[in-house]
């Protein structure tokens, strides 16, 4: 595919299990519907919560998403993890395609996909024991009887860093950052490839934090996981993420190693999110001034840029036509942006 | 507020005195295994206009010691000790009417968790409207008006449309700026932040910590401050306090706080927050877990991970010290740190 750009998957033919990335992602939209109340409610607007995405995840790398609140990365995050059914594209994952998949590889292919949710109270069933809930996933896939069932729960709940005392108490008895990591423990439990983390650590404080960060990476290791982190947490991502994609009004407008997206961020809102990251020494009342404009509405994108309306370096071009995600001039292999003036040596009119 | 025991900052003779004072809060869980003491002796004042931050580990009791003064302890929690003077009124011993009519209305919370706090079976918009409908007695119609307004203020686009939308079809960043929005509806004196924004994104992070600050310089708001995130309370706090296991470490003017943290346990902290330097390699933790509040532990309860720790930390509870100033410690090594330099 020599004019396609090299990370923008468009077509994609089966692999074997253990060549080629882990997950592929191709065109991936997904929209809602929002009905006025009732049962035949009238529609009154289209949500575009992904629209067109498409990456691939390496095995045993780890891809970050950041980007806008509601941008649609827990949108994107679900879909994948086959929660939601995509209205276009497709996803791949290890060389097999989801949609093509018969129920029963589609079961061991969810066990091999798991996903930890943002809200770690909502997503945790509260007349379940944290011992139930961290097992329940390998009663679901039929894994080991009961005693080995017992053994792994604390095995993984020791991970984590639970007391293993607290493990018949239920999820309302615990702080949120406990309850954060039975969450993480569900998820580890039954062995997955890919392990899909919304938001992981917004509940944890920062020494917990950190003891996270690093047990995800020694697992990681361990287990060979790749991992497909989503977090607002620049800071975190930076620290342990090896390609990260931001997004923003449902599309990736930019994707980058790590390094470079920190160090040469070409898209205007990447360097906004960059510039708006708190920091300790200046003082009370010194941040960052936030990036100017209303937030537009995934109801109705901005016709151009999406970004257009908040950024400082927009010119006519951008208001009509949509800058499309390619490779950036003068930068690393593999850096994509969509902005018509991602090259900073071009000059604006 | 006579209370001598040791609260945060010191009065300026001119200073007005603070809104809210909280003096040896005490809240216990009853447990199968006996009650457990989940905040101990936590006092503390809130000053119009300034911001107090509060940090520490999970677990550590921010969320409970700022439910209680909402009283909204869930059970088997129950307050058993302590004041909290706000307006003459003692919030810890005050009837569930008189509670109603501060809550909400002119002590407000932003919760930790927004789909336990929104109702999963109104619309935003209604829920919002409520507090203006209940507050300040505005018909439904003037209620709603102001309930899309207060969605527009926290940068939730297509205000008007998305007042209809229910909890669940909203993002979690949304969900934590409609509850923002219902917290600030009725302009209170005192507001609680509990991870208020956690959920969000940098950009619009500094959008709603501008919007609650703008408030705070025009009403003179007093604010409570809960995060996890040290650089966001370095940005927006007058005055930090470290709560470890339910009890208070240190506290002390933000930014002599930030330069030199006193007790083991947030130079800790500070210290395990990931840098440019630190990539790829492991960071650095405080070793262990907060202990359970059904660990008996003698003495200091940061001891067992405390890396300078000495026989003698066992010995007592160490006493929230005055240590320079606007200083307090609750650490016995923290003091000799004058000599040091
Ligand atoms: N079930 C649903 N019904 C209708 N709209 C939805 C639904 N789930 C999400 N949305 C909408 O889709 C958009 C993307 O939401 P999503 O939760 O994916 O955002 P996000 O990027 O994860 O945000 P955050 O960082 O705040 O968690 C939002 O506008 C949201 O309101
Ligand atoms: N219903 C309950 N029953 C028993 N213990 C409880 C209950 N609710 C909270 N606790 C305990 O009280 C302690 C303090 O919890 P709290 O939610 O205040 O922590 P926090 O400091 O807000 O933590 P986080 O930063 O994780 O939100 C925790 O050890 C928790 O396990
Ligand atoms: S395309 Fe134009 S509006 Fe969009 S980010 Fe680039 S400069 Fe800004
Ligand atoms: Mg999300
Ligand atoms: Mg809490």
């Amino acid at each position: 595919m020599p004019d396609s750009p090299p990370d923008i998957p468009r077509e994609y033919t089966p692999q074997a299990e253990t060549e080629g990335p882990l997950l592929r992602v191709c065109n991936l939209t997904k929209h809602f519907e929002l009905r006025e109340p009732g049962l035949f409610g009238r529609v009154t607007g289209t949500v575009q919560a992904v629209t067109d995405v498409s990456f691939e995840i390496h095995r045993g790398e780890t891809f970050a998403i950041v980007g806008e609140s509601g941008c649609g990365k827990s949108t994107l995050a679900k879909t994948i993890a086959t929660i939601y059914p995509a209205d276009f594209g497709e996803v791949w994952f290890s060389g097999n395609r989801l949609a093509d998949i018969s129920t029963g590889d589609l079961k061991s292919t969810r066990r091999r996909v798991q996903m930890i949710f943002q809200d770690p109270f909502g997503s945790l069933n509260p007349r379940m024991t944290a011992a139930e809930i961290i097992a329940e996933p390998l009663v679901i896939h039929a894994m080991g009887d009961k005693v080995e069932q017992r053994q792994r729960t604390r095995e993984v709940a020791e991970a984590v860093g639970l007391d293993t005392g607290d493990l018949n108490r239920y999820p309302h008895q615990f702080s949120g950052g406990q309850r954060q990591r039975i969450a993480i423990a569900r998820a580890i439990a039954p062995k997955p490839k890919l392990v899909i983390a919304d938001e992981p650590l917004s509940a944890l404080d920062v020494s917990i934090q950190s003891q996270i960060l690093n047990l995800m990476v020694a697992l990681q290791h361990r287990e060979n996981l790749t991992y497909f982190f989503i977090s607002h947490d620049l800071a975190a991502v930076r620290h342990v993420a090896g390609r990260v994609a931001v997004m923003y009004l449902g599309r990736i407008v930019e994707m980058a190693d790590t390094e470079a997206l920190f160090a040469d961020a070409r898209h205007p809102y990447t360097q906004a999110l960059i510039a708006a990251l708190p920091e300790i020494g200046h003082g009370k009342k010194r941040r960052a001034a936030a990036p100017a404009g209303d937030v537009p509405s995934p109801l109705a994108p901005p016709p151009g840029c999406p970004f257009h309306p908040r950024c400082p370096k927009a010119q006519d071009l951008c208001r009509v036509e949509r800058p499309e995600l390619a490779t950036v001039k003068k930068a690393r292999k593999g850096h994509l942006a969509a902005c018509h003036f991602s090259d900073p040596e071009k000059p604006q009119e | 507020m006579t209370n001598p025991s040791p609260a945060t900052g010191i009065q300026l003779p001119d200073q007005p005195g603070p809104v809210l004072s909280v003096r040896d809060l005490q809240v216990v869980f009853d447990t199968e295994t006996g009650p457990v003491t989940v905040v101990d002796h936590l006092s503390f004042d809130l000053h119009a206009g300034k911001t107090l931050g509060m940090v520490g580990e999970s677990g550590s009791g921010k969320s409970v010691s700022a439910l209680a003064l909402m009283g909204l302890i869930p059970p088997p929690g129950r307050v058993c000790g302590g004041t909290a003077m706000f307006d003459g009124q003692d919030l810890l011993h005050a009837t569930p009417r008189e509670l109603q009519s501060v809550r909400g209305a002119r002590i407000a919370m932003i919760f930790q968790e927004p789909m336990t706090a929104l109702n999963p079976v109104f619309s935003i918009g209604d829920q919002i409207a409520e507090m203006f409908h209940i507050h300040q007695s505005l018909s439904k119609h003037e209620a709603w008006g102001q309930a899309v307004a207060a969605i527009e203020r926290v940068g939730i686009p297509d205000p008007k449309v998305r007042a209809e939308a229910y909890p669940h079809q909203l993002s979690g960043g949304m969900r934590q700026r409609a509850m923002i929005a219902m917290a600030l509806a009725c302009h209170p004196d005192v507001l609680i932040a509990d991870e208020a924004t956690t959920a969000l994104d940098t950009t619009v992070q500094a959008q709603i910590l501008d919007l609650i600050l703008d408030l705070q310089a025009a009403e003179g708001m007093a604010i409570l401050f809960i995060s996890h995130n040290l650089a966001v309370v370095s940005e927006v706090a007058d005055d930090v306090l470290v709560i470890y296991a339910g009890r208070t470490a240190e506290t002390a003017p933000a930014e002599s706080f930030f330069e030199d943290p006193l007790h083991p346990y947030s130079q800790g902290l500070l210290a395990t927050l990931p840098s440019a330097d630190l990539r790829g390699k492991p960071l650095p933790t405080i070793p262990g877990m907060v202990p359970g509040p059904h660990e008996t532990i003698t003495g200091c309860r940061f001891k067992p991970r405390c890396t300078v720790a000495e026989d003698r930390c066992a010995a007592n509870v160490p006493p929230l010290q005055s240590v320079s100033g606007d200083r307090h410690v609750a650490c016995i090594k923290a003091g000799n740190r004058s000599h040091a330099g």
